[in-house]
């Protein structure tokens, strides 16, 4: 008791300390917390998707338990009552979520059945029925006629009712009654069942009705009482069938869930058999759950590597602000020591004010570690964060513990080292200070050397693209992000750093052998106290260095990441929105072939199903890279010239928010060099002036502008530019001659341009050429082209589709490139990848900043003695002002420039390794490194930010110094 | 209360190896009040730190009280810190806790013993005359006030024994005398055994004993002198204080070796030897008698 008022005494006067460490604790709680949160919240949109996508046929959740009768056997009623009884009540507590339906219907085994009375019923038809109840029946139909069935048979009558259907399909009536030969109860005499009404599903998506109405079309639905009761207590008919059916509705589910709940899944078959045999699990959402399982890992491993750098960072931070305010407190540990406090004392004292600060940080971090997962889902780009609808984020036991470990370090950190002073008394502290000036162990052992091979070794690993096989497996979407890449440049920036560090007090000496003897006294001491106690300073650098140097390079990655994926779609697609018509076709022999050409070109990427004669130019077209090949069921069959009408065009360009239209014709032709075959090659049709308008290009990909090309292009009319590729093959030059094979007609064309890439067009693939339409369609049958349309900034395509539905034009496929960036933004990983980054950079930068105040704060106060002589010595507070700020520019500054300098150098050699092998043929345009002004101005401005508060704060605090205060208690106090 | 013999300490860094103390010979009584001097670097706050349990000594016999602080385990050391010795240096900083109250200061011990009592922490700043300034934080303190609740954390745990280290060096005269009288006081009045280590000759005359430490030796000692008997003559020096309340011998240890002061060896130009007569009265040293002529 007596300590905890000792610890609160201590806590309390020391309270900008203890504030600043727990500061640090909560930073580090929320940010390891918000990453498993943030993983589940995607964990969970992944699942909210796959609902969506489901629907379609059984809900997610389902879980269908089947109980089949084989033979003629018979199953025993109190097994049958117990796992009945089992999967109602035990089931739903082991699984542990909220089901939307529960249903059981149990049958008989469907059999012919007879009317009782053939006279007013044709007995001649087949009625092949079953019959069956099904639990909650009245709560889910609806009657449509007739009555419901009675809960007691009447004179031997069992009523049922039977769907609206099977009145037609079986001819039945309500009120009849027909005769069911019980199968295989030896001596049962045939059940009379009546149809006294009929129902149809009150909702028809309710997943009651899983099984479809189709299978309950051949049964008589009883009552649940007349059949447990009656049929199978009291007549011993033979259940056939029996199915259990829950739909679970598991969009609260959370990652730490996953397991137990598929173990759960599994034991449940064993369990079944176990108390009825011939019952198991006919449908389970197993598959989904180890689906999840494998998602929601691969975010977490992905987020995790992303972020590990960061969270060592805030680790580092919080040993390096614990080691700092121990060294501090450590004269005190040393009084206390020599005060009769034994060693357990002591580290209990640290323990203690541990356990309540980490304590505090545990609760509050959390919340401050949602908020930032809230954040990292808004990200769409680099330190840009969205509005929108952000992913549902919850606190689970996964973050609490990821939390608590951070505590744990941060406790280590701080408690450890306590330790070690605990063992001094005051007497052994003074003598370790006076030998104070080895060099840190990093530095001893050649850590830093070691790191930098090491890092090497991953660059060179990288070059050899011997990582690549260890593939994130986030191979579905757009981005493939390699984790290690952004582990090993961590890395390699630290390690310089360091090796920096070894350089600086070297440089120190030398700027103060060059200036000693013409340097003001300020300054030349300055440096004296620099390269005096270099070692004193190395926390603080590295920890700028590190900031700086990850931000850089992560803002450069997410950049790089962003904008070649953006290019890549938009190279893919090659203007805003392209729009395909169904065109008007007539064929000059058979009719049938009319739809062909007018319908067939769905779904193809720009390419012409419906253009015949080109041999097998169905099967699809594998240049494109868009979505669904034109699946032609006419084309390659035989040679039959379709005309098309072309629609009228210029209602493209008027539409609303359309700013330019383009023709684009796109069609494969085979292509003749000086009467030699060289294969297929895509021919693209443009209007030059049109095109310049709409296309997008990326400049740096042509030698010239592509103005320049399409003017050649204007400039003859059988011009044609061909793909560098091809051009090197067959050593073509400007100005030869080739000739390309549409629709059986040979063109003939004259090159005037030779280019690597054409936008949309992959000539790794097949190798394109660029014509004008106008001529190919004077020299060729009308093909029909797609419309290519620069839109206004922000336009929607839905009122382009309407006007042109208006116009009665028909739209076989619209493509936004816009709706595709958007969705390729709002995917989980990629958004979480942003956030990370962003998210830890600036958590990084607050780390910096709170620990650069820090730092200085305390070496200031640990300087006061040294101040207090310089004062008396005749420096003015000017003088001393000066000093310091010199200081912090040798030390902070060239901390800053460093690490924005290694984090562009790593940037360089590292982010080339972005694309993957399996990616890099797909990677058209090339990929290119880029930074973005914006963010270096931001990092700039947090930057001149850190050294103005800190600047200030420095400044505030030399006005306060008491020097003459320090000088009378003495020491470093 | 204190024994020492044969203390030997040795401090090793890198590359340096120091003897401080070579086999030191000290007895203190109880209730004694006491002082060592000593010039820089001869020891005495060696001496001091191993007397208070800081520093463990190398080889020797050390015993203060029931303790042995050869032999003594670490749990031990904490508990002979707590109950038998308080200590006060010199530097503020190590006695106190710049955060704390005085008041919290002198409650500190009591809190790491477990034996918390205000009333007896308020006592105690009473007695050293601090009443008035008992909730001050330390930095409103004067070094002599600080110096003060030092002496009043010293006694907390009401130990028998106070080591002192150059408790006034940094105060002026006055309120040296002041500290000097408290000490006084608590020696007569609680019969706390009191070692001073200082190296103000001025202080040291106003202990009864004092003891000179040379080159990890005790050298020297002086004894006050009855003020009644004043005798006439037998002083070699004037003009320092110690000698005129003080009658200075010479230490000779178990095996009977004594130091000669380095004065007398210089003005006699004495180097590694020398000659030696008894008289049946007197021992003298001589120069050593030059032999074969030279």
């Amino acid at each position: 008791m007596p300590m905890l008022r000792f610890l609160y005494r201590k806590m309390w006067n020391t309270r900008w300390l203890t504030f600043s460490t727990l500061l640090g604790l909560v930073l580090a709680v929320s940010f390891t917390t918000s990453i498993p949160m943030y993983a589940d919240g995607a964990l969970k949109r992944v699942v909210a998707k796959s609902l969506l996508q489901q629907e379609g046929g059984m809900p997610p959740g389902s879980l269908l338990i089947r109980y089949q009768a084989t033979g003629s056997e018979k199953p025993d009623m109190d097994s049958f009552k117990e796992v009945d009884r089992y999967i109602e009540q035990e089931i739903p507590k082991q699984i542990g979520f909220p089901y939307q339906t529960y249903s059981v219907s149990l049958s008989l085994r469907s059999a012919q059945i007879t009317p009782e009375d053939p006279s007013k019923v044709d007995a001649s038809r087949r009625r092949q029925m079953s019959v069956m109840t099904m639990g909650d029946f009245a709560g889910h139909a609806e009657m449509t006629g007739g009555k419901l069935f009675s809960d007691r048979p009447a004179n031997g009558v069992i009523e049922a009712v039977v769907l609206e259907e099977s009145l037609y399909r079986y001819d039945f009536r309500i009120g009849d009654v027909f005769l069911y030969p019980v199968y295989g109860g030896n001596g049962i005499p045939p059940l009379k069942i009546k149809i006294v009404g009929t129902y149809k599903p009150k909702q028809d998506d309710d997943p009651y009705w899983y099984q479809g109405l189709e299978s309950l079309v051949g049964s008589f639905v009883v009552s649940d009482k007349v059949f447990k009761e009656h049929l199978l207590q009291q007549l011993k008919v033979p259940l056939n069938l029996a199915n259990w059916y829950y739909a679970f509705d598991l969009r609260e589910i959370q990652t730490s869930q996953l397991s137990p709940l598929s173990k759960t899944l599994e034991r449940l078959d064993i369990v079944l058999y176990q108390k009825l045999k011939d019952t198991k699990v006919d449908i389970s959402f197993l598959p989904m759950l180890s689906e999840f399982k494998k998602q929601s890992m691969q975010m977490q491993t992905l987020l995790f590597t992303l972020a590990a750098p960061m969270i060592a960072m805030v680790f580092y931070y919080i040993a390096m602000n614990s080691r700092q305010s121990l060294e501090r407190q450590r004269t005190d540990i040393a009084v206390l020591r020599s005060r009769g406090a034994s060693n357990r004392q002591i580290v209990w004292i640290y323990l203690l004010e541990g356990l309540i600060l980490g304590s505090i940080a545990l609760v509050s971090g959390p919340f401050i570690g949602w908020f930032m997962a809230k954040s990292i889902g808004s990200a769409s780009g680099f330190l840009t964060f969205v509005d929108r609808k952000s992913i549902p984020v919850g606190v689970s036991s996964d973050a609490l513990l990821y939390g608590a470990a951070a505590v744990m370090i941060a406790l280590a950190a701080s408690v450890i080292p306590a330790v070690v002073f605990a063992r001094d008394s005051i007497v052994n502290f003074k003598q370790l200070m006076a030998r104070s000036d080895r060099k840190p162990v990093w530095q001893r052992w050649f850590f830093d050397i070691v790191l930098l091979g090491l890092s090497g070794y991953g660059w060179y690993l990288f070059n050899e693209r011997q990582f690549i096989s260890q593939q994130t497996g986030l191979t579905t979407d757009q981005l493939q992000v390699q984790p290690l890449l952004f582990f090993v440049p961590a890395l390699s920036i630290f390690a310089m750093g360091l090796f920096f560090l070894r350089v600086f007090p070297w440089l120190l000496k030398l700027c103060n052998w060059l200036g000693r003897s013409f340097l003001p006294v300020p300054i030349y001491l300055t440096l004296t106290q620099l390269s005096r106690s270099a070692k004193a300073y190395y926390p603080l650098m590295l920890l700028l260095i590190l900031t700086l140097g990850l931000g850089v390079y992560n803002s450069s990655a997410a950049r790089t990441i962003d904008l070649n994926s953006t290019e890549r779609t938009l190279y893919q697609y090659g203007t805003d929105v392209i729009i395909r018509v169904a065109w008007e076709g007539f064929s000059d022999a058979l009719p049938q072939d009319r739809g062909n050409g007018s319908g067939g070109g769905s779904g193809s990427g720009g390419q012409n199903g419906g253009q015949p004669g080109q041999g097998n130019q169905g099967q699809g077209n594998p240049g494109q890279g868009g979505p669904g090949t034109g699946g032609d069921p006419g084309g390659g069959e035989q040679y039959r010239p379709i005309r098309y009408e072309e629609p009228p065009f210029e209602i493209f360009r008027k539409l609303e928010g359309v700013e330019h239209a383009a023709r684009v014709l796109q069609t494969k032709g085979n292509v003749v060099i000086s009467g030699r075959s060289t294969g297929q090659g895509i021919l693209m049709g443009i209007d030059n002036v049109d095109f310049a308008e709409v296309a997008w290009f990326r400049d740096d990909l042509f030698p010239a502008h592509p103005n320049v090309y399409l003017n050649l292009l204007g400039a003859y009319e059988q011009a044609v530019i061909i793909s560098k590729k091809y051009a090197d093959k067959y050593q073509l030059k400007e100005g030869d001659l080739l000739t390309i094979t549409v629709g059986q007609e040979p063109v003939e064309f004259v090159i005037v341009g030779i280019l690597p890439y054409w936008p949309s067009l992959y000539p790794d693939q097949t190798p394109f050429f660029i014509a004008n339409l106008d001529y190919i369609y004077d020299q060729a049958p009308i093909i029909p082209y797609d419309v290519w349309l620069k839109m206004k900034e922000g336009a929607k395509v839905t009122p382009i589709v309407n006007e042109l539905m208006a116009n009665k034009m028909q739209i076989v496929s619209v493509k936004d490139v816009r709706n595709e960036l958007i969705t390729q933004k709002k995917h989980p990983a990629r958004g979480g990848v942003f956030g990370i980054l962003s998210l830890g950079f600036l958590v990084s930068v607050m780390i910096s900043l709170i620990g650069y105040v820090l730092y200085w704060f305390f070496n200031l106060s640990s300087r006061v003695v040294q101040f207090g002589v310089l004062r008396a010595m005749g420096l003015s507070r000017k003088q001393l002002t000066g000093m310091l700020l010199l200081e912090q520019a040798f030390t902070a500054g060239l901390s800053i420039a460093l690490g924005i300098g290694i984090g562009k150098l790593t940037s360089y050699l590292f982010l080339p390794f972005l694309q993957t092998a399996e990616n890099i043929k797909t990677q058209v345009p090339p990929f290119r490194i880029v930074f973005e002004a914006k963010d270096t101005y931001q990092l700039y401005a947090v930057v001149c930010f850190m050294m103005v508060t800190g600047a200030v704060l420095l400044f505030l605090h030399i006005r306060r110094l008491r020097v003459h205060q320090a000088v009378k208690l003495g020491e470093e106090r | 209360m204190i024994h020492c013999e044969g203390l030997v300490k040795i401090f090793k860094s890198d590359n340096i190896e120091v003897v401080a103390l070579q086999g030191l010979n000290i007895s203190v009584q109880k209730g004694e009040m006491m002082a060592i001097i000593g010039n820089s670097g001869s020891g005495k706050s060696t001496l001091l730190n191993i007397l208070g349990g800081l520093d463990r000594p190398s080889a020797g016999q050390v015993r203060v009280g029931e303790w042995d602080l050869l032999k003594i385990t670490d749990e031990q050391l904490v508990e002979y810190k707590r109950k038998t010795v308080g200590f006060i240096w010199q530097n503020n900083a190590r006695n106190l806790l710049p955060y704390l109250t005085a008041l919290e200061n002198v409650e500190m011990p009591m809190m790491l013993s477990g034996l918390y009592d205000r009333a007896y922490a308020k006592q105690l700043l009473e007695w050293v005359g601090l009443k008035e300034r008992m909730n001050n934080r330390l930095q409103q303190l004067s070094g002599g006030e600080q110096q003060r609740v030092a002496i009043a954390i010293a006694l907390a745990n009401r130990p028998s024994l106070l080591l002192a280290d150059e408790p006034t060096g940094s105060v002026d005269t006055q309120t040296s005398d002041m500290i000097m009288d408290i000490f006084r006081r608590l020696n007569q009045e609680l019969g706390v055994t009191i070692v001073i280590v200082t190296h103000d000759l001025s202080l040291a005359g106003k202990v009864d004993r004092v003891v000179a430490i040379r080159d990890g030796l005790t050298s020297t000692e002086f004894i006050k002198r009855n003020p009644n008997l004043v005798l006439a003559g037998g002083e070699h020096r004037t003009g320092s204080s110690i000698q005129e309340g003080h009658e200075e011998y010479v230490v000779v240890d178990r095996a009977g070796r004594l130091q000669i002061p380095k004065t007398f060896l210089d003005a006699l130009r004495i180097g590694d030897r020398a000659s030696m007569e008894f008289d049946g009265e007197k021992i003298m040293i001589k120069a050593p008698k030059s032999l074969e002529g030279n």
